[in-house]
């Protein structure tokens, strides 16, 4: 029998009443979460010292808090913790994966889209394999083959026709190591280094012929594949599956349509992530295509289904429910930590906090899915805007950047990337088709004056 | 009106109330000037204005997909000069006429009479030539060039034909005052408050009864107010009170997408500061960093600042800013010193002095941002006064702005300021010989002539170019000490549900606001 | 005096052209001034329509076209929209607001100044407190106001512009008006002295004696000089509200003349300055009636009195 239990909530009052008046504050009522279910989770059983004592002390779990991949690298480098090792490399194939997908909307809209005729035509190139990477074959497929075999993009169109001509998906590390370049050795606990070099210069054609300076996309594939197989080096081999399962919440291009099973999960993967528990891990891999049928299946040993669930209404995720959903889960997570601690302290609330986050972040995957588009993207805005509150995920707030690209919006990925920008010195590989973007969208757009 | 018409108004308004019922309450940075579109001046003006009008087209907060609420098609016509637009029938203005085609054609002759004083519209009168109404609902824009995207050109505001006598719109008619627009709400403007009542139309249906807007004062007191739930919203936190209400969890910190960027002006028509020397001895006297961290309160070295150091004028995320161009946070007396005394300056008793006067600068700057930066112009005085220089001090109200500064008359030596932007960054008013918001009238050859550059790219790579070499020439010759960049936060409490802040225009989605409890 | 009517006839002389100097020293001033408001709000090498405008605001005939103009619409009540601080507002409008607002905090104030001077009258206020009222009387209006104005945010918030919120604003905006700068003190203190004065006069002494009271004596004496300090400070009333209206933000006629003159909106300067000049023309009238009944009092031959013939 699932036990429920609501929490009552008092909004703040100029003064207090006495006890047994009735509050003169207004009240609100939210539905949680089983308490069982949230007692597993990694914030819960965070409050014990014993178990927390595990990701104290470390530098490479205080990366982790701090969202600091690179730094997380480092540390972890030494051989201290696998899992950590893993987690970190596959955060940034994450990374790298989010990047190449901004870069390909970019690209694409800028210079696909917004395409002039002044534009060199071997930019079909970069056009081209941003199709790609957005999953679009044929369209790719037709870029490539306008490129000039004799020009500094020929080779690589060779090779990437040739990739997508045996399978649609995104090529292999090989194969993209061959087009964009070895970078070496896969070392796990190492990086390799980025070259701000441009891949080619091509030139427009007006009178000034200026030189656009050009970089394949193809580099952040290739670095994410590079990082993918370093976290598959470092994961024990028991946690392959989990690492799978990891890695489709971030994946690009076809997800896997299978159903999946809850894992045992090593709190490695689970610390200051936004997976709160085991079964969260396969319930986003597998809501990531399933959406709302996912959740009915998860959501008696899935914490975040059983959040989300409350949230679905008439067959749709309703933005509102699913912001008060994690209100109420961080509500609840306090009061059961400082239960299990003895009394409140002061990493209870950054770590319930992060338990909001990932409710809404649950809720945009399933709305996702469920094909509710603008639906998700409130939920996706609302968790980077929680984020403030908690460090910002690097990895979330390049998926953010590549979702705004993709909706023609360059702002906020030129906010983002120049923020990360010094911590990922790769993601400068996106800034041409951005600025590109923003540059011709300004172009054409209304008259606007400078206001105080 | 037709009972028709009338029931359904009824219906809607009817509906609004049961929605929620609710009002919301929220400071903003200043009260509205007016409530026309044709005279926007401030932010506080467009934000306000998008609660009482409809725009033809505006991008989608969220999706940012081109959209319109009053557009039912379009269709782009004489070869790409024009635009057939036909607009929705239903729609009723707040006095309950109908929406037509003459209500487009009329706005965009508004916009080109001479008789109208708009600094807006005379953006508009640079590519737009006329409109004729083609039917009832079917309005015909017409261009002076072929455009490639029109739509994206055509974001104003409709006016109403039926509440003007002719085209000639001048600011000071009643319609400032109280405007009547399509939009979700009716706007009026009181001495202090102004007010939105809502309007149920076919297009928009708005969940909240009503909306006041009151010029936030002392920012603790908005705050306190804010948590004390007798406002519910503030638009622009200060930096110092974001701490607090962040660590609320009644209150949401929403961002707020608008470039700005914070600068000090030079008078370099005036004195000694017609240097261009002098002008870099003031841009190294400034140390930065202390201004930041005592007006602003971030710490060099903070990670995930809002404000970040800027070397011209752009924020260091644009597409035209020169990363090549360094910033300088700190401040390098000796150089500055160097630079006075090769401009002819003496250093006679501590104090700076040209052809034996004593130099005083009078410093000011807009009243309003001393919210946002408290305390700035004390220290920016200061930090002149440690270098040498006599200075007076004094905070400008929006009038003066208005009236002075920003017309070209101020007798300032040193205005500290902020300009906000959208997606379009375009600096050329600000620095043309001939810019309409050139405040000090500094006039660089050098700078006319990229911006003409600009303005003649034919591609993006060259208007980048462009301003990349702007940014480095105004980094040289400094009309303005370019200051940060800051970023835009508001606080609205949880119980107003599904505020999505659009970008710029901010209440673009009011229908989907309410308020809970 | 044969020629008490001199007086009182320079008051009504005042009085009746009060009204219309004001404006016209007003419209020299305002022309005299750089810029005009056309221009300044659409200056002309940033947008077309400037010259609309000035036509529009009958700015561009000179200050005596202006004036006439100006002066022949006031007469029929047409004050236009304002220009620029308020702009699209009635300037009517303004003033329906205004005036009521600014009659009530001056009336609060003086209620609370005559209390004192009413006090002082009927001996209510001992002599020991005299030390207490100088003191109050040091506090300048604006440090009042300002406490005043932190204490209305403080406790009102948002809702410090809602009825309640006005209403405290009136409320300690007159108190403010009516204890600082000297106000109560002066009334106390000036009343006391005035009183006690006359009752030294030798007239008082024998009115005693002869069984009369000093107040029927004296009353008709001092009301002279009463009337004339209750009409100074009235206008230091006056003078001050504006500084009150502004500080505290009270919608009087001192906030929109202070606020007029800063935006150079002309048709509300004019209108609230005239306003005030006809308050102030008002007053003189009272002040000129009350002393020529006074006058016609004093000079009134005494009824039931016998005439005793000389030897």
């Amino acid at each position: 029998m699932r036990l429920r239990f609501t929490i009552v909530l008092a909004a703040l009052a100029i003064g207090c009443g006495s006890e047994g008046e009735p509050s003169t504050a207004t009240e609100k009522v939210y539905a949680a979460v089983d308490g069982a279910l949230v007692s597993k989770t990694w914030p819960a059983r965070m409050a014990d010292d014993s178990v927390r004592s595990r990701f104290e002390g470390g530098e490479g779990w205080r990366a982790i808090f701090e969202s600091d991949l690179q730094a997380a690298i480092s540390a972890f480098s030494s051989g201290t913790d696998a899992r950590g090792l893993a987690r970190a490399h596959q955060g940034l194939a994450d990374l790298y994966r989010q990047a190449a997908l901004l870069s390909a909307h970019a690209t694409v809209e800028a210079y696909g889209v917004d395409g002039l005729e002044t534009d060199p035509t071997d930019l079909a190139y970069v056009i081209g394999v941003g199709h790609a990477i957005r999953g679009e074959r044929d369209s790719a497929l037709e870029r490539l083959a306008a490129v000039d075999a004799d020009g500094p993009f020929g080779a690589r169109a060779k090779a990437w026709k040739a990739a997508l001509s045996r399978e649609s998906k995104i090529p292999d590390l090989k194969t993209l190591a061959a087009i964009s370049g070895d970078l070496g050795e896969v070392t796990p606990g190492t990086d390799p280094a980025f070259s701000p070099e441009p891949d080619a210069s091509l030139i427009e054609r007006t009178e000034q012929a200026k030189a656009m300076a050009v970089m394949d996309p193809t580099r952040l594939l290739t670095r994410s594949a590079w990082h993918a197989a370093a976290a598959s080096m470092s994961a024990p081999p028991t946690d392959s599956g989990v690492l799978a399962q990891v890695a489709a919440r971030y994946a690009v291009g076809n997800p896997d349509p299978n159903t999946h099973v809850e894992l045992p999960v090593d709190d490695a993967w689970l610390f200051c992530s936004n997976d709160l528990m085991a079964a969260d891990v396969g319930f986003i891999a597998e809501a990531s295509v399933k959406g709302i049928d996912a959740v009915t299946a998860w959501a008696d040993k899935s914490v975040l289904a059983a959040a989300v669930k409350p949230a679905i209404i008439d067959g749709k995720v309703v933005p509102d429910e699913v912001l008060d959903a994690g209100f109420a889960l961080q509500k609840q997570l306090q009061a059961m930590m400082a239960d299990i601690g003895g009394g409140e302290q002061a990493f209870h609330r950054p770590f319930a906090l992060r338990s909001r986050v990932a409710v809404l972040l649950a809720g945009m995957v399933v709305a996702d899915a469920n094909d509710q588009y603008r639906d998700a993207g409130i939920l996706r805005l609302n968790a980077l805007e929680r984020m403030e509150q908690t460090g910002l995920d690097p990895v979330f707030a390049l998926s953010v950047a590549a979702w705004d690209a993709g909706n023609r919006n360059p702002l906020r990925p030129e906010e983002l990337t120049h923020q990360l920008k010094t911590s990922y010195p790769a993601l400068f590989a996106t800034r041409a088709p951005l600025e590109a973007l923003h540059l011709r969208r300004s172009r054409n757009a209304g008259p606007s004056n400078p206001v105080h | 009106m037709s009972l028709k018409h009338a029931i359904r108004a009824a219906t809607g308004l009817a509906l609004a109330f049961v929605g929620t019922g609710a009002t919301l309450a929220y400071f903003e940075e200043s009260i509205p000037m007016s409530l026309n579109p044709l005279y926007a001046k401030t932010m506080a003006d467009h934000r306000a204005q998008e609660l009482v009008f409809d725009r033809l087209w505006f991008n989608d907060a969220i999706t940012n997909e081109l959209r319109s609420r009053v557009v039912q098609k379009y269709q782009v016509a004489e070869a790409g000069r024009a635009v057939e637009i036909t607009v929705k029938s239903g729609i009723r203005w707040h006095n309950g006429q109908a929406l037509s085609a003459k209500d487009v054609c009329f706005t965009v002759d508004a916009m080109l009479d001479p008789g109208t004083p708009s600094t807006v519209a005379a953006h508009y009168r640079e590519f737009i030539t006329g409109c004729e109404e083609k039917g009832p609902q079917v309005a015909l824009v017409r261009f002076n060039r072929v455009l490639p995207k029109p739509r994206e050109r055509l974001g104003f505001p409709i006016l109403p034909a039926s509440e003007f006598n002719s085209t000639a719109i001048s600011p000071d008619l009643q319609f400032s005052a109280r405007p009547i627009g399509t939009g979700p709400f009716n706007g009026k403007r009181g001495l202090r408050m102004v007010t939105f009542d809502a309007f149920a139309n076919t297009h928009h249906m708005p969940k909240i009864v009503q909306m006041q807007l009151q010029e936030g004062g002392d920012p603790l007191v908005q705050t306190k107010t804010l948590i004390n739930n007798n406002v519910q919203g503030i638009v622009v936190v200060p930096p110092p009170q974001r701490p607090d209400l962040s660590a609320s969890d009644d209150v949401s910190m929403k961002a707020y997408d608008l470039r700005s960027w914070w600068y000090v002006s030079v008078n370099s028509n005036k004195g000694a500061l017609s240097d261009k020397r002098v002008r870099q001895a003031l841009n190294l006297v400034l140390n930065r960093n202390e201004l930041r961290q005592y007006s602003i309160g971030v710490k060099p070295g903070d990670k995930n600042s809002p404000c970040e150091f800027i070397s011209g004028p752009f924020i260091p995320a644009s597409p035209y800013y020169n990363v090549e161009v360094p910033v300088q946070p700190n401040a390098n007396l000796s150089r500055a010193e160097g630079l006075l005394k090769q401009a002819g300056l003496e250093k006679l008793g501590g104090r700076w002095h040209k052809d034996g006067q004593a130099i005083t600068l009078r410093v000011g700057m807009l009243a309003n941002l001393n919210h946002e930066a408290p305390d700035l112009l004390s220290q920016v005085a200061n930090q002149l006064g440690a270098a040498g220089f006599d200075r007076l001090t004094s905070k400008i109200s929006a009038d003066e702005w208005d009236d002075s500064v920003m017309a070209g008359q101020s007798d300032f030596d040193l205005v500290i300021g902020k300009w906000s932007f959208g997606l379009v960054e375009e600096v050329n008013e600000l620095f043309h010989s001939k810019g309409r918001q050139n405040m000090f009238r500094f006039a660089s050859s050098e700078v006319d002539q990229l911006l003409a550059e600009y303005e003649d790219a034919v591609t993006d790579t060259e208007q980048r170019d462009a301003y990349h070499k702007l940014h480095k020439v105004l980094n040289d010759q400094l009309p303005y000490l370019f200051l940060w960049k800051l970023d835009t936060k508001s606080a609205w409490r949880t119980e107003v549900r599904g505020n999505i802040v659009a970008p710029y225009y901010y209440f673009t989605e009011i229908d989907a606001w309410s308020v809970e409890g | 005096m044969k020629r008490w009517w001199i007086r009182p006839l320079v008051r009504i002389g005042a009085a009746v052209s009060l009204p219309v100097i004001v404006p016209a020293v007003i419209t020299v001033f305002i022309w005299s001034l750089p810029g005009d408001p056309a221009s300044l709000i659409c200056p002309p090498n940033v947008c077309g329509g400037t010259e609309a405008l000035a036509e529009r605001w009958n700015l561009d005939g000179g200050p005596v076209q202006f004036f006439l103009g100006w002066l022949s619409d006031a007469a029929r009540l047409e004050f236009g929209n304002s220009w620029r601080l308020h702009q699209g507002f009635p300037v009517l409008e303004l003033l329906e607001t205004a005036i009521p607002t600014t009659l009530t905090l001056i009336a609060l104030a003086t209620a609370i100044v005559s209390l004192g001077g009413l006090g002082a009258t009927m001996g209510w206020l001992p002599r020991r407190i005299d030390p207490i009222l100088r003191v109050v009387g040091l506090v300048p209006a604006l440090v009042l106001a300002l406490a005043g104005a932190a204490i209305i945010e403080l406790t009102f918030g948002f809702g410090s512009f809602s009825d309640s919120g006005r209403l405290a604003r009136l409320a300690i905006g007159a108190a403010v008006l009516g204890l600082s700068d000297g106000a109560f003190t002066g009334a106390v203190l000036g009343t006391r002295t005035t009183f006690e004065t006359e009752s030294k006069q030798r007239y008082v002494g024998i009115a005693i004696l002869r069984g009369e009271r000093e107040m029927t004596n004296t009353w008709p004496n001092v009301a002279p000089a009463l009337i004339g300090q209750l009409r100074a400070r009235i206008l230091h009333l006056l003078s001050g509200a504006v500084v009150v209206e502004v500080v505290l933000r009270i919608d009087g006629l001192g906030d929109l003349l202070w606020g007029g003159t800063l935006r150079q909106d002309f048709g509300v300067v004019l209108a609230a300055a005239t306003l005030f000049a006809v308050v102030s023309a008002v007053l003189l009238l009272i002040q000129a009636t009350a002393e020529t009944l006074v006058a016609l009092h004093v000079r009134k031959a005494p009824q039931g009195v016998r005439l005793e013939e000389g030897p």
